[in-house]
């Protein structure tokens, strides 16, 4: 029997430095060369066939972060082989939005007057205007919703998790997406000391669906994903140690899980109990929640112990997913 | 059917360009007042148009501070420190981010395009910071996030709201919306043409338009255990929501209001209440030709011939179209329909539109009682969202 909880992964979708195929990008069992961040520095998405991802349907007007995100979406939903767009719904969360093109759109618009830019610039440069073009592109009928934020790809999750228990949507893609401007490198998360293995831009995507849809699709799950947790704890308050964390998600002895940190907060004593991210990509920014959620899923292949996926930032918020390796039971 | 846990209002402000506060913005609402005028936050010279509801004392505010702003009166009432630890959360729905420093530092140095983004103006410019910086300041503990869904953020972030008390995860919630003016924001209704010349006129034949507006608007939100074992007075239910996508541009409503049909009775089912309950609807009611004409369709598809005569109206005829802070604010006019009996008018007025044949008591406020209200935001990227609101239990 299936409990009606139960929420699987069944598609991914990657358009990263690491090219374009989600099951290439880095873990931490990689036994090959890899491409890292250095400090202060952005590690760039490497080319991609977005054309050929988008089957030639174009995405006009719109910045990188927008057509990175669409690609990664279609890629999850393809790698799932879902056809239902009316069951579809839409997550996205981005550290910034579309800071690029509304930055361009702001500069164009002051420097050079407002008669000399083009009215669908705009339309790109709103903060969840990725959202609104990806859930277009998708078809995704049953909502559209973007959060915002360093922890804005982990709190998706859990909204979409949360959907799809109450079978609001049938299935959900979420995405996680930020991509930035060189004119925008000087900014606070490029400084060293703020991103001491430096900062990477990407789009990454998952699909999620009910173990119950899956089974009657014929679909296996890459992994299984619930909630952990998602809460604030304010700046003031205790250190985001090995400790705190503990206490907040985990419902079983320490030992039974794998801990992967998304973010950049890690203190010393922390770090060596953990899968570091940042290690391999950096500061991934608002998208850094789903990379995290795509490592996980590789990780998993390697064993059998559940990974809590999580993610802080030092302002206050934080948020777990918890991502476990399929089983027998997985299966269809 | 299942009993499920109740979401109740137990306290609400807000702020925007008819004043601060419930007590001062609603008798203007009645009273039909436009507070429209001259943008002063920046040079207009090089638009077709300069009119905004602005909201002077807020024009210059981050996102921060406009928020602080508007939520003031409600911390005072209620004491700052109840908000604090795991059992409350806070959700934000906004436009964009902080744009203003950057605006200010962009015509300060306006050969210089790579200083505009700094290190000063990156620690406000995140568009999580106005939320994250509002919780930690009342040491919120709960969930706290931002949440962009075009003009119907403020929809998003109570249905969010609903949702967290509804499941149990926390025992009240702040959820608002805000918004301030901006230059991106209204560079962009500008150059798309959706900008009214003088007024705006909702539902009325000889409509142009939208007037951009400043807003902040917060309603608290309790499970009914919670308000009742600390005796909180309450001022409505939080009956229910409901979403959709039009899925169809980023630029249009679906011609035939598919997704804003879709998300009224999503909304409805949700509340579990049935169409003919309902005694009035804050209409969306941007004042541009497709919105109205669009949204008319859909209250007609759920209405039927009801349409032509439940009352509705768009206070943003009034107070400008204040984008991520409209809905919460829409939320407390449907809120204080149900309270007093009274409903605001849709202002400007002038003639009908055979393409918008409802009841949107021009001009003059309406007087009904009111069992159960709705709120309708419809935003760009086919964003549909509606709350429903109803009388305390």
């Amino acid at each position: 029997m299936t409990s009606p909880q139960e929420v699987w992964i069944t598609g991914c979708g990657a358009i990263s430095p690491w090219g374009s195929a989600w099951q290439d990008l880095p873990t931490f069992g990689s036994k090959r060369d890899l491409l890292k961040p250095e400090a202060g520095k952005l590690l760039r998405m490497a080319e991609y066939d977005s054309k050929g991802i988008l089957n030639r349907r174009g995405l006009r007007y719109c910045g990188s972060g927008t057509l990175a995100l669409a690609c990664s979406s279609v890629l999850a939903v393809e790698d799932a082989d879902w056809q239902d767009q009316e069951g579809l719904a839409f997550f996205a969360g981005t550290g910034f939005g579309n800071v690029s093109p509304m930055f361009d759109f702001l500069y164009r618009v002051l420097n050079e007057g407002p008669a000399q830019v083009l009215p669908m610039a705009s339309f790109d440069a709103a903060l969840n205007s990725q959202a609104n073009y990806v859930s277009v592109f998708l078809a995704a009928r049953r909502l559209n919703r973007c959060f915002v934020g360093m922890t804005a790809g982990l709190e998706a999750v859990i909204d979409a998790i949360r959907w799809i228990r109450a079978g609001w949507a049938r299935g959900a893609v979420v995405g996680g997406v930020d991509t930035i401007n060189v004119d925008l490198e000087s900014w606070l998360p490029f400084q060293p000391e703020e991103s001491r293995n430096g900062v990477s831009e990407g789009a990454y995507s998952i699909f999620l669906e009910s173990a119950e849809s899956a089974r009657q699709r014929g679909r296996t799950a890459i992994a299984e994903i619930r909630e952990s947790g998602l809460g604030f704890h304010p700046p003031a308050g205790p250190p985001p140690d090995f400790s705190f964390w503990f206490s907040k998600f985990a419902s079983g002895e320490p030992s039974t899980y794998r801990w992967l940190y998304c973010g950049n907060d890690l203190n010393q004593d922390s770090e060596a109990q953990f899968l570091p991210l940042t290690r391999l990509y950096g500061n991934a920014l608002g998208a850094r929640g789903l990379a995290g959620v795509q490592v996980a899923c590789l990780e998993a292949r390697e064993g059998a112990t559940p990974i809590q996926v999580f993610d802080s930032h030092r302002q206050g918020n934080y948020a777990a997913v918890t991502v476990t390796p399929p089983t027998p039971n997985s299966k269809s | 059917m299942t009993a499920r846990p109740r979401v109740l209002v137990t306290d609400m402000e807000l702020a925007c360009s008819l004043g601060k506060g419930v007590d001062q913005v609603w008798p203007a609402l009645l009273a039909g007042r436009e507070a429209i005028g001259p943008i002063s936050k920046f040079d207009t010279s090089a638009f077709r148009v300069g009119l905004s509801a602005e909201a002077k004392e807020m024009a210059c505010m981050t996102d921060f501070e406009a928020a602080r702003y508007s939520l003031e009166p409600l911390l005072q009432r209620q004491g700052a420190s109840s908000f604090a630890g795991p059992h409350c959360g806070l959700v934000l729905g906004m436009l964009g981010g902080d744009y203003w420093p950057m605006e200010r530092r962009i015509l300060a140095n306006p050969e210089d395009r790579t200083t505009g983004m700094t290190q000063e103006i990156s620690e406000i410019f995140p568009p999580h910071q106005a939320a994250a910086t509002l919780a930690t300041k009342l040491a919120v503990e709960g969930p706290v996030t931002t949440v962009a869904a075009a003009c119907a953020s403020g929809n998003h972030a109570l249905s969010l709201a609903g949702d967290w008390i509804r499941e149990g995860r926390v025992d009240r919630v702040l959820a608002g919306g805000v918004n301030v003016l901006s230059v991106p924001c209204f560079a962009h209704f500008h150059g798309i043409r959706l900008l009214a010349k003088e007024h705006c006129r909702p539902f009325d034949k000889n409509r142009d338009g939208l007037v951009a507006g400043t807003g902040s608007a917060w309603i608290l939100l309790e499970s009914e255990s919670a308000a009742k074992a600390r005796g909180a007075e309450v001022l409505a239910e939080f009956v229910g929501w409901g979403h959709s996508c039009d899925a169809h541009t980023v630029t249009a409503p679906h011609p035939e209001a598919r997704g804003a049909i879709d998300s009224i009775q999503a909304c409805l089912a949700d509340g579990r209440i049935a169409a003919d309950q309902i005694d009035y609807v804050s209409a969306h009611g941007t004042g541009t030709g497709t919105n109205d004409r669009t949204e008319s369709k859909a209250l007609y598809h759920v209405f039927g011939s009801r349409a032509a005569t439940l009352p509705m109206s768009s206070i943003k005829s009034m107070i400008g179209h204040t984008m991520g802070a409209s809905a919460v604010i829409e939320a407390i006019a449907c809120i204080q329909a149900i309270r007093t009996g009274q409903l605001p008018p849709t202002a400007n007025f002038e003639q009908a539109d055979p393409e918008c044949p409802v009841n949107c008591l021009p001009n003059q406020a309406g007087e009904a009682k009111v069992r159960y209200a709705l709120n309708a935001s419809y935003g760009f990227g086919g964003n549909n969202s509606i709350t429903l609101f109803g009388p305390t239990p």
